[in-house]
Formats: structure tokens, sequence, C-alpha cells
């Protein structure tokens, strides 16, 4: 019987989980120190030294980066200087989550291991409403209780608390986030973006010099130069502030298309304006900035 | 590590269960799955509505313990017409030491809908107000753990936008365990009825929003290429939790483009939200039909949470965006607005609703009932007025279920009128609609002791104790899993493959 519930579950994941995504890497950790050693890859030291994809750059959120426990022993751990590097950016997970430790036997991959590396348990959770809140605040600069207000009046956070994992407890005897995701929440998410993008836009023109948003060098109501560097200056900060990573050349370029984009949509009057939101918005809706 | 190398036996049962249960969903269900819908309204008494303070009222000189248990002077007790229900309605001078003056009503209630009520007499397993509460929508795990709004939408909702939408509070909201259920049938829980329809439109009503076409761009900007190829993506392509945020997110242009943000919205589009502007001025419409219809039917909507819930639940069946919604008070009490606030009256509801009973059991029970029946009618008519189609109202393939945490205590100080009642498991519900058995009380309520006693699933015909004198024989006593089958039975809903009982006795014939 115990040897037949395993065939059977192994025979299950392989059948639901989609079998090329299941040659795996093992974790930075994992790789820079033992090497893609099959045996060290699936054990505790795969990954990482505690903290280390959050350390020493804007990337990789520390709690991400491999909380105490998660990492194996520093011995077999990763250097510290993995995660430095901005351009690796040391995204959330890459520093040695849960279970990114890979399986014996399954090996290393040496080179860029967040190309390829996949992982197994893929635990995530929806941030929920008060990180939700505070990081939306805090990325762009905003006052908590100027970050969306319905019609000007009612809280976008407290009207839409419960879709978005809060809880009240005083009118509807809800104490616990209702668990999985509500139907509205992207909707919410979205509309909660926008109008704190259009705030942060609103305050960037208004006080420019008081703005940690630098404004992009512009020609009337369209950018001056869409390879201006100003341009990318603006792509890296929202990218800094809000996933706390800089983006890839190949993400600067995504957004540099996006304006072109706008710039040739008739319905766009102010294609700079519609492009700043809309960058913002795109980084501030991902599936990077909402999950952790 | 902790992987799961040795699952143990009840794994790998789940695990194969699942499975098979995902392959073999009957093709009947299939075939039934979003076509001809029909509608359950759960309407919760949260606290614990007494079916002997109502419908199963017991007069005091019918009783050999008249003075002793939780009965009325016999002219207090309507019969109305030749039903089997009875009603009560009272004057209120206050709700225990807080000010309330009102006329309760339940006669009104059971004079329109007689021949579509139906009370089923019930038994709880638990006293606990939570756990009580979702058993009253689970049956108690009857059918692995699945409510029965979850069970309505999974069969009914699969084609419309958001097939279950949850308005209530504490147990009555908490989902269901089955994980064999479709995704889509699980609630959306709304707290705030008026505000909610804001929330199913990215960005109708969001000041200096770039135009939809835009919007557009920058979704696929971020679905298509940022998000997939960026690491984060790569990493977490396989999460559970991105697979459901993806499928949720990929509803949100139907949303836009059903324009479900227009069909929730209860105000008026001229309405001043402040600064001489209107919701129109944001973008933010409505149907100014309907908005009449609801402010005609619930005129306190401003303040009353319920009346709000009866408004929302009315647009999100007759719009065609949900099966089944379920609305009902919270422990918080009514407060009028300063304007209504008379030395007389200051609350329109007691705090903790139908558990009030705790501190004025019979002024508790009779506010809450008329609250409740007042919502319940108003809601009833606006969808008999409805046409669904073919000549058929949305009433007509509707069912009203008023779910309670359990029964109230049957003692009382001899003769008193003003005295506390604690929890119960014995008790009955109330069930309105076209397509359950009229005009029946299935069992009935022995006036000796106040305890319900049940029914022959298959007949109806009652199964009371041989000698009611005799207070420690109850009958036969139905269980909850037995009205969780008979309410899905009555709505149509396949249960075969599950081992639900088959209770006839509680559909139309």
């Amino acid at each position: 019987m115990y040897l037949d519930s395993r065939i059977f579950l192994v025979a299950a994941a392989l059948t639901f989980s989609g079998c090329e995504e299941q040659r795996v890497d093992v974790n930075t950790g994992g790789q820079m120190s033992a090497g893609g050693t099959p045996v060290m890859g699936g054990i505790s030291g795969t990954g990482g030294q505690p903290g280390m994809g959050g350390m020493s750059n804007t990337g990789g959120m520390p709690s991400m980066g491999g909380s105490p426990g998660m990492g194996g022993s520093p011995s077999m751990g990763g250097s510290p200087d993995m995660g430095g590097s901005p351009s690796m950016g040391g995204s959330p997970g890459m520093g040695g989550s849960p279970g990114m430790g890979g399986s014996p036997g399954m090996g290393g991959m040496p080179g860029q291991p967040w190309d390829r590396f996949s992982s197994l348990k893929g635990n995530l959770r929806f941030k929920g409403l008060k990180r939700l809140h505070n990081d939306f605040a805090r990325s762009l600069g905003l006052n908590p209780d100027a970050v969306c207000r319905e019609v000007d009046l009612f809280d976008c956070f407290d009207i839409h608390k419960i879709a978005l994992g809060g809880v009240e407890p005083y009118n509807a005897n809800i104490y616990q986030p209702i668990p999985g995701i509500a139907a509205s929440a992207p909707t919410i998410v979205e509309r909660i973006a926008l109008a704190a993008c259009g705030t942060m836009l609103e305050q960037t023109l208004a006080n420019p010099a008081d703005s940690p948003f630098p404004g992009p060098r512009l020609d009337g109501n369209r950018l001056a130069d869409v390879n201006d560097p100003s341009v990318g200056a603006f792509i890296d900060t929202v990218f800094n502030r809000v996933l706390l990573r800089m983006p890839s050349d190949e993400e600067r370029t995504l957004f540099r298309e996006l304006y072109t984009e706008i710039d040739g949509d008739a319905d766009s009057m102010s294609p700079a304006l519609d492009w700043a939101k809309l960058t913002c918005f795109v980084v501030l809706t991902s599936e990077e900035n909402l999950f952790y | 590590m902790k992987f799961p190398l040795k699952p143990n036996r009840r794994q790998v049962i789940q695990s194969l269960a699942a499975s098979a249960a995902a392959t073999c969903v009957p093709c009947s269900v299939r075939a039934q799955q979003g076509l001809d819908p029909k509608f359950l309204i759960v309407i919760t008494a949260s606290g614990g509505a007494s079916i002997i303070d109502a419908m199963l009222a017991i007069r005091e000189g019918e009783s050999n313990q008249g003075s002793l248990i939780n009965t009325f002077p016999d002219g207090q007790v309507l019969d109305i017409g030749a039903s089997p229900f009875r009603a009560v309605d009272l004057t209120i001078s206050n709700l225990g030491p807080i000010p309330h003056l009102s006329e309760t009503n339940q006669s009104a209630f059971v004079q329109a809908h007689q021949n579509q009520m139906m009370i089923t007499t019930s038994t709880g397993t638990s006293v606990n107000h939570v756990i009580a509460q979702k058993r009253s929508l689970t049956g108690n795990d009857a059918w692995s753990g699945r409510t029965l709004q979850e069970a309505v939408a999974a069969q009914y909702g699969a084609e419309v936008p958001i097939p279950n939408v949850n308005m209530s509070t504490g147990g009555y909201v908490e989902p269901g365990i089955d994980a064999s259920l479709p995704d889509y049938a699980r609630a959306e829980v709304v707290v705030d009825p008026l505000l909610w329809f804001a929330g199913l439109h990215g960005s109708k009503g969001v000041a200096g929003a770039p135009a939809q076409s835009l919007i557009e761009k920058a979704r696929r900007l971020r679905d298509e290429r940022f998000g997939p190829n960026s690491g984060f993506g790569r990493t977490f392509k396989n999460s559970a939790a991105l697979r459901t945020w993806r499928a949720r997110r990929a509803k949100v242009r139907e949303y836009e483009a059903a324009d479900l943000v227009r069909k929730a919205n209860v105000f008026s589009d001229m309405i001043d939200v402040g600064g001489g502007r209107t919701l129109a001025d944001y973008g933010l419409l409505s149907n100014a039909e309907d908005v009449q219809r609801v402010r005609l039917a619930f005129p306190n909507m401003g303040f009353d949470r319920l009346e709000q819930q009866g408004a929302l639940a009315y647009l999100l069946i007759k719009n065609g965006i949900s099966v089944t919604v379920t609305l009902g008070d919270s422990a918080a009490p009514v407060i009028p607005p300063n304007e209504l606030i008379t030395p007389t009256r200051i609350v329109d509801s007691p705090p903790l609703g139908f558990d009030f009973s705790h501190t004025n059991h019979r002024d508790a029970q009779a506010v809450m009932w008329h609250r409740l029946l007042s919502v319940s009618q108003r809601l009833i008519q606006l969808l008999q007025n409805a046409e669904y189609g073919g000549g058929e109202s949305f009433w007509d393939r509707s069912m009203l279920y008023v779910a309670t945490d359990f029964g109230r205590t049957r003692v009382r100080a001899a003769g008193s009128t003003d005295f506390g009642s604690g929890h119960h498991l014995n008790n009955g519900n109330l069930f309105v609609s076209p397509l359950v058995n009229g005009g029946r009380v299935l069992g009935g309520v022995n006036p000796h002791n106040g305890i319900t006693y049940g029914f022959d699933p298959q007949t109806g015909a009652p199964a009371g104790p041989d000698a009611p004198e005799a207070l420690d024989n109850l009958g036969r006593q139905m269980t909850e899993a037995e009205i969780f089958a008979g309410a899905l039975q009555a709505l149509g809903i396949d249960t075969s493959g599950t081992t639900l009982p088959n209770v006839p006795a509680m559909s139309a014939s």
C-alpha cells in the first residue's frame, strides 16, 4: 500500500504539473557553493545563508531572501554577493525560499539561475489589505490616506477591505480574512493602482523637487525622446521603489515600447502622462508586487 | 525536508477521490451547469430565530405547561386563513433597557405568502453561534462540506459573472470545505452593499484614469510580456495562488464588458457626493429604473444594512450577476440617523440581533422576525415583478431560506413575558418558494414542551411523539443533513452520487 501510494502521488505530480518544468534548478545558494552537486543541491544547504538574497542591493525582500531556517549552513550557502548586483536584482524568492532546494539528483544549473529556476511549491500569498496599503503608499511616496478614495470620499482600502483580504469584526463578525482570492480583488487592485499612480504623478508635477520620481524630459504633452536617459530613470525609479529591484534591459525596452503604442493611440490626449501612469500601474499591479 | 514521502492512507484516498471526482462529474450535472438557473436567497437569522415565536407559536391554553414554557396569550397567536401557519403581531415598548416603540408584524407576510411557505422542523448539532451558523448552510458537512449556496452556484452559476454573493456575517460567510468545488462557485463576501459596485470596474470612477483602450494595452503588456518573463513570473509560474489570481484577473474584462459597475449600483446618478459633484460626474452611472425600484422598496437603505443588502440582492439576481445571494443582520444594532431618533425609539434593531433574546427574548424575537420578514417580503415582491423570460418571473425560479443558528430555550418564569432565553438545538426553518411543498408545516410542535418533531422525508407525514404529554418523548427529529438535502432537491440540484438523503417531501409536487 505504501509503495503504491508513492507511485500514485509521483504519477499525479508528473501528470498535473507540466513535466518540462520539473527540471528545476536548485536555488542560488546551492549553485554557488555546491556547484550543482546533486546531493548538495537538494539538502539543507540549498537555501543559502539567511538573508543573502535581500542584502546589499535593492532587490530581494529580506523576508523572501532566505529567512533563518530556510537556508542551509553557511558553508553550503551562497556568498552574500549573490544578490548584490542591481541587474541581478535579487528578486523575491531567489534567495532561498522554502522548498526551492530541489530534489536530490536534479542538480544545479550554473549560470543564470534566475532565468531557469521554477519553484516546485510556488508557495505564494496575496499580500492582503494592510501590506498592500502600506506598500502602495510607501512605494509611491504617498500619505496612506491619499492612496485611493472612491468618489474622493471613501478610503478604497476601507470599503473594499474584505475583497483585499482584510477583516471586519465590528459590522460583519469577520475576524479572519476569507480564504482564497475574491472575485473582485483584481479589479479593485487595478482601480486602486490607477488612483494611486494618478495621485503620485499629480504630486510629482506639482512639486517635482519633492518627488522621489524623476520626471522624464517632455516635449509638450509627449516624451521628448523615448530613449532619453530621463525615461529610463523614471522606469528604474518605479521598479526600484515598487519591486525593490532594478529592471532588466529587456524590461526597460518593454516600457519604452508601451510609450510608442500609447503615443500612436488616438485615445491618448497626453501620451507622456498616460504612459507614466500606466507604467506605474503595470508595475504596481504586477504579480511580483502583489504576492510574496 | 518536508516532502510527503510517506503519504498516509487518508492523503492517498483523498487524492484518489479528488481525481475521480474531477473526471466523473455526471453528464447530467455538467449539462445543467449554467442552464436554466434557479436562484437561492438565504437570509440569515444570526443569534437564533425561534420558530415558536413565529409560525409555530403556541397558545398558552394549548399547553399543560403553558405558564412555564414560551407560550403566548391565546389571543395574540393569529391563525392565517386555513393555513397551518400562525403569526404573532406585538406592540413593543422597549428592548430590555433600550427604548424601542414599534409595532411588529408577522401576519402580513404569512397572509401574502402562505401558499409558498413551508416550515420544516429540525434539530441541530451545535449551540455555538459560529459553528451552528455554518452547519445551517452545510447540513453539518452533509455534502463534503459544501454550502447550500456553493452547491447552487456550482450547478447554475457557471455562466454568470459572480454566482455566489454573501453579505451576511460570522459563520454564515465562512466558505465550505469541499475541495472539489469549482472555483467560480465560491462566495464573494460583501460587507458594504452600497459601495461594492465600484469595485467591479478597473477604472470607471477613477479620476484622471487613462482611456480604456490605453489601459488594455498596459494590461496586455503586464499579463503577456512583463509578468510571465520576469524572474518572479518564471520562478513562480506553477504557483497555485498565481493560477487563481490569473483566473480571477481574466474576469476583469468580462465584468467591465457586462457593465456590472452600473448594474450593481443602487445610487441615482444625480446623488450629491459632496462639493457639488454627482456620481455621474465620476462616470459612475446606474440603471435609473432599477434604482427607482429599490429605493421605493427599501427607503431606509441609507442607514439600514439589511435594506441595503435587500436592494443589492435584487440587482444581483435580476441583472443576471448572481444565482445565489445571502443577506442578514449583523450583531451591530441598526441606529437611524439623528432626525429619526425619538425618545421612545433610539434603535431600529437590538444589539446582537436575535441573540438579544438572552436579555429580552420575546421582544427581541418579535423585532428581529419583523425585520427579517419585512425585508424578505419586499425582495420577493421585487422579484415577482421582474420578468425572467418566457412568462416567468425571477421569483418563480427562486427559493428564500431563513437560516438560523439554532432555536432558543423554552422555559420562562411562570407567566412572564419579560424573560431571557439560551441556545437550544431544537427549532424549525422557514422556506418560501414556488419550488417547495408550499402551505405545509412538515412536522410540528409539541405544545406541552415547545419541542418540534419531525416528518417522514418521503411523504411529509408528521412523526410526532406517541404521547405528547410524556415530555421526554420527542418523536422523530430531523437532521441538518435532511433539511440541507431537501432544500437542494427542491432547487433541482443533482445530488446523485452523494450520500445525501432523499427528501422529496420538501419539493413542490
